[in-house]
C-alpha cells in the first residue's frame, strides 16, 4: 500500500500540473489540446539539460538546485512551443483543434529528431540518474515511517512544487483581479473588450503559462517513472485533459479528479504489489490481468465523462476564435 | 501526258472550289461551338478560381511548400556538407529506388493504399464535423480482426480473403462506432474518447495477442510478431506484378482508390450523404429539417472507424514482396497510419478524391525519408515537414482566402494599433 500511494505521486502530479496548465489555456478562451506535444518538448529540454550537466558533473553536491533549472528550462521550452499555439489560435484564428494536433506530430518529432541529432549513434533514449534527485530526508522518519517514506525518503521535490502550484494559481484564479480577467476573456470576450481589457494579450497569456506549465509538467512526468526519456509521454496529454475536462475548470476539483486518474494509472505498475490481486493472478491464470489494469484508467476516464458531460461548465467562448476588428 | 496532267489538275480546281464553300460552311457552323466551348472552358477556370475547391488547392499549396522549405532549411542548418545530396532526394523521393521508375511508382502505390483509407476515415467525419483522432486504434483493431481470421479462418477456402477483410471493416467500426455513441448520447467530446480509445485498442490488442490461446497460434515467439497470414487470405497480386515488378503492389491500391471514389458519390449523390454533411455544417438546423442528427454523428464515427479498419485490414494481407507477407510487431506503440491519416484529409479538404493525391504526396515525401537516411538524416525530418504542412494547412484556407488583401492588411496592420487606442479611449470615455 505504501509503495502504491508513492508511486500514484508519481502520476498524480505530473496530471495535475499539466491540467493546471490546460486550465490557463481554457480559462483564457484557447482549447489547447497541443498538452502532449508540450509535455514531449519540456521533458526533453529538461532531461537533455540534466544528461548533459550531469555528464560533465555540474552542481553535482546540489542536485535538487540543477532539478530547479532544469525544470525552469522545461518550462521555456514548452513556453515557446506553445507561442506556436499561440499564433495560430489568437492571431491567424485558425482551427485550435487541428493546430494543435499538428503541434502533438511537431513536438513528437521534433523530440526524436534532435535528440538523435545531438546523441551519440543517433540514440533516441536520453539517459539520467533520477536517484540524485530523490529527498532522501528523515524527516519524521521515527514516529512515522510510512508518511516518511511516501513524502520525504521516494519523494522528489516536484511533489511540493506541484502542490505550490496548485496552491498559488487557484489564488490567481479566484482572488486576483489577473485571473479574473482571465476568465472573462474565455467567458464572453466581447464584453471583457468592452471594458477595456486586452483580449487578445490575456490569451496570449493564458497559452504561455500554460505552455510553461505543460513544458514543467513533461519533465515532473519523466523524471521519477524511468531513466531515460524516448520521446512520448504515453498519451499523458490528452488524459490531463480528460482530468481538466473531469474536474470542471476548478483547481481544486482538478487536483481530485487528478487523485483518481493517478491512481488508477498507479494501479497498472504496481497490481502485482497487492496480495489479493496476485491471489487473484494465481487463481485465474487465463485472465490477463496486465491488459485489464492498463486500460483500465482509460476506460474510466470515458465513463466519468460520460456522468459528467452533460452539465460541462467549460468556458464559454473556448475554442472561438476573438475577432477584434468584428466588434 | 500534258492532257492528263491538265485532267488532274483541273480535277483537282474543281474539287478545291467545292471543298472550300463546304469546309467554310461547317466552319461557320463549328465556330459558334468552338466559341461556346472556349467560353465555357475560361468560365469554368473563372469559376474555379472563386470557388472553395480553388481556394483549397492553392492552400494546400502553400502549406506543402512552406513545409518543404522549413524542411530544407532545417537540412541545411544540420549537415550543410550532404544538405545537396539529401535534398536531391528530399525530392525524388519515389524515384529513389534503386530497381527503377516502375518499382519506385509501385511501392509509392503500395504504401499508399492504406493511407488513402485512414485519410479517407478522418476525411469522412471532418465532414460530418467531427474530428476522428483514433483512426490509429481503429486500424489496429481492424488489422488485429483480419489477422485473426487470416490466420485461424483455414476452414473458409478461397472466402478466407473476403471474410479477414470483412472481419477488419467490423473490428473498425465497432472500435469507431463507440467513441460515436459516446458523442450522440452522452456528449463526450469525440477528441478525447477517440484518443482513449487509441491506447485501449492498442493494450487490448497486444493483450490478446499474448493470451494463452493466441500466444502459440497468432504470434511467432522468436521474434515477438504475428505469424504471416495464410497464402488464401493474401492480396492477390492482380496484373501489377508485371506492371510494377519488384515492387510487391497488390489490388490493395484499387480497393483504395474504388473505396475513395464511393464515399464521394455516398457523401454528395445520396440523401444519406447529404444529411451526414447537413449535421457537420449545423447541427441544429439539420435537426431542425427533420434529421435524426444523433443516429447521423453515431454512423458517420463507425463508418470512418470502418475506412481505418478497411486500411488495417488491407495492409497485413497484402503479399508484399516476393510474397513474404506482413506482420504486426507486438510493442507498446500507437501505429503511425493513423496519424498520418489526419494531414492528409487536411491536405484534401476533406475532398475524397484529393484525399487520393494528398496521400499521393505524403507517401512519397516518407519515401524520400528512408532514402535520406543513407547520406546521415534522420527520417524524423520528414515528420516534421508532415507536421509543419499540417500546421500551415490549419490556418492557409484563410490566408488564400485573403491573398486579395494582401496590400490592405499591411496598411491594415499599422492603422490597426491606431484604431485600437482609439477604440478603447471612446469606450473608457463613454463610461
Amino acid at each position: 500500500m505504501v509503495f502504491f500511494i508513492s508511486q500514484s505521486l508519481f502520476f498524480i502530479i505530473p496530471l495535475l500540473i499539466v491540467a493546471i496548465a490546460g486550465m490557463f489555456s481554457e480559462k483564457s478562451g484557447t482549447v489547447n489540446i497541443a498538452l502532449e506535444g508540450l509535455m514531449v518538448i519540456g521533458a526533453f529540454c529538461g532531461t537533455f539539460f540534466i544528461n548533459k550537466m550531469q555528464a560533465i558533473g555540474f552542481l553535482e553536491g546540489a542536485p535538487q538546485l540543477l532539478l530547479i533549472i532544469s525544470m525552469i528550462l522545461a518550462g521555456i521550452g514548452g513556453a515557446i512551443f506553445s507561442s506556436l499555439l499561440g499564433f495560430l489560435a489568437i492571431n491567424m484564428r485558425a482551427n485550435q483543434v487541428i493546430g494543435g494536433t499538428a503541434l502533438n506530430l511537431v513536438g513528437g518529432a521534433l523530440a526524436i529528431f534532435l535528440a538523435k541529432q545531438f546523441q551519440p549513434n543517433n540514440a533516441v533514449q536520453i539517459s539520467y540518474d533520477n536517484s540524485v534527485f530523490r529527498l532522501n530526508s528523515d524527516f519524521l522518519a521515527d514516529v512515522f515511517p510510512n508518511l516518511n517514506y511516501i513524502f520525504f525518503k521516494q519523494a522528489y521535490l516536484t511533489l511540493y512544487i506541484g502542490i505550490l502550484i496548485l496552491i498559488v494559481s487557484t489564488i490567481v484564479i479566484y482572488k486576483t483581479k489577473f485571473g479574473s480577467r482571465l476568465s472573462a476573456c474565455g467567458e464572453h470576450p466581447e464584453a471583457a473588450q468592452s471594458v477595456g481589457i486586452n483580449v487578445y494579450r490575456y490569451r496570449w497569456i493564458g497559452v504561455l503559462l500554460s505552455g510553461f506549465l505543460g513544458g514543467l509538467g513533461g519533465l515532473v512526468y519523466a523524471l521519477p517513472i524511468s531513466v531515460s526519456f524516448e520521446g512520448t509521454v504515453a498519451g499523458y496529454g490528452f488524459l490531463a485533459l480528460a482530468v481538466l475536462i473531469f474536474g470542471q475548470w476548478k483547481p481544486m476539483r482538478v487536483f481530485i479528479a487528478a487523485i483518481f486518474f493517478g491512481m488508477f494509472k498507479a494501479l497498472s505498475v504496481t497490481f502485482f504489489s497487492f496480495d489479493w490481486i496476485s491471489d487473484l493472478i494465481v487463481q485465474f491464470p487465463n485472465v490477463p490481468f496486465g491488459t485489464i489494469f492498463r486500460i483500465l484508467p482509460y476506460l474510466a476516464t470515458m465513463l466519468i465523462l460520460a456522468l459528467t458531460s452533460k452539465r460541462s461548465k467549460a468556458p464559454k467562448a473556448s475554442g472561438i476564435p476573438f475577432n477584434f476588428k468584428a466588434n | 501526258m500534258s492532257n492528263l496532267l491538265k485532267k488532274i489538275g483541273n480535277f483537282f480546281k474543281n474539287l478545291w472550289a467545292k471543298i472550300v464553300p463546304f469546309v467554310k460552311k461547317v466552319w461557320a457552323k463549328i465556330l459558334p461551338v468552338l466559341k461556346k466551348i472556349g467560353k465555357a472552358i475560361a468560365k469554368f477556370f473563372s469559376n474555379f478560381k472563386k470557388t472553395e475547391g480553388f481556394n483549397a488547392f492553392l492552400g494546400a499549396m502553400l502549406a506543402i511548400s512552406i513545409g518543404l522549405i522549413m524542411g530544407i532549411l532545417l537540412m541545411w542548418i544540420i549537415k550543410p556538407d550532404n544538405a545537396t545530396e539529401g535534398i536531391t532526394r528530399l525530392i525524388k523521393g519515389t524515384l529513389n529506388n534503386p530497381n527503377g521508375i516502375k518499382a519506385g511508382i509501385g511501392v509509392l502505390l503500395l504504401n499508399s493504399a492504406p493511407l488513402i483509407l485512414t485519410g479517407l476515415s478522418v476525411a469522412f467525419a471532418f465532414k460530418t464535423g467531427l474530428f476522428n483522432i483514433g483512426a490509429s486504434g481503429q486500424y489496429t483493431v481492424g488489422l488485429f480482426c483480419a489477422v485473426l481470421v487470416g490466420i485461424l479462418g483455414d476452414s473458409l477456402g478461397s472466402f478466407q480473403w473476403i471474410a479477414a477483410v470483412l472481419a477488419g471493416m467490423a473490428g473498425g467500426f465497432l472500435w469507431g462506432a463507440i467513441p460515436g455513441l459516446f458523442k450522440a448520447r452522452y456528449n463526450v467530446h469525440e477528441v478525447i474518447t477517440s484518443i482513449m480509445f487509441n491506447y485501449v485498442g492498442m493494450y487490448l490488442v497486444n493483450g490478446l495477442l499474448t493470451s494463452n490461446f493466441l500466444k502459440t497460434r497468432v504470434v511467432d515467439g522468436s521474434n515477438n510478431r504475428t505469424i504471416k497470414v495464410d497464402q488464401a487470405a493474401r492480396t492477390a497480386y492482380g496484373f501489377f506484378d508485371e506492371l510494377f515488378p519488384n515492387s510487391g503492389l497488390d489490388i490493395s491500391i484499387l480497393i483504395a482508390i474504388g473505396t475513395a471514389i464511393f464515399i464521394y458519390f455516398l457523401l454528395n449523390k445520396t440523401v444519406f450523404g447529404r444529411e451526414l454533411k447537413a449535421v457537420g455544417l449545423n447541427r441544429h438546423a439539420a435537426k431542425y429539417s427533420g434529421v435524426n442528427e444523433k443516429k447521423g454523428i453515431f454512423l458517420s464515427m463507425a463508418i470512418s472507424g470502418m475506412l481505418a479498419g478497411l486500411g488495417g485490414a488491407l495492409f497485413i494481407l497484402g503479399p508484399n514482396r516476393f510474397n513474404l507477407g506482413n506482420a504486426y510487431a507486438i510493442e507498446n506503440v500507437i501505429l503511425t497510419p493513423g496519424f498520418d491519416g489526419i494531414p492528409i484529409a487536411l491536405l484534401a479538404s476533406s475532398n475524397p478524391i484529393g484525399v487520393v493525391f494528398a496521400t499521393f504526396f505524403v507517401s512519397h515525401i516518407k519515401l524520400a525519408g528512408t532514402a535520406m537516411q543513407s547520406v546521415g538524416f534522420v527520417k524524423e525530418i520528414v515528420d516534421i515537414i508532415i507536421a509543419i504542412i499540417l500546421y500551415f494547412s490549419a490556418f492557409s484556407l484563410i490566408l488564400t482566402q485573403n491573398l486579395g488583401n494582401i496590400k490592405k492588411f499591411f496598411h491594415k496592420f499599422k492603422r490597426k494599433k491606431k484604431t485600437q487606442d482609439v477604440a478603447f479611449e471612446a469606450k473608457e470615455g463613454d463610461e
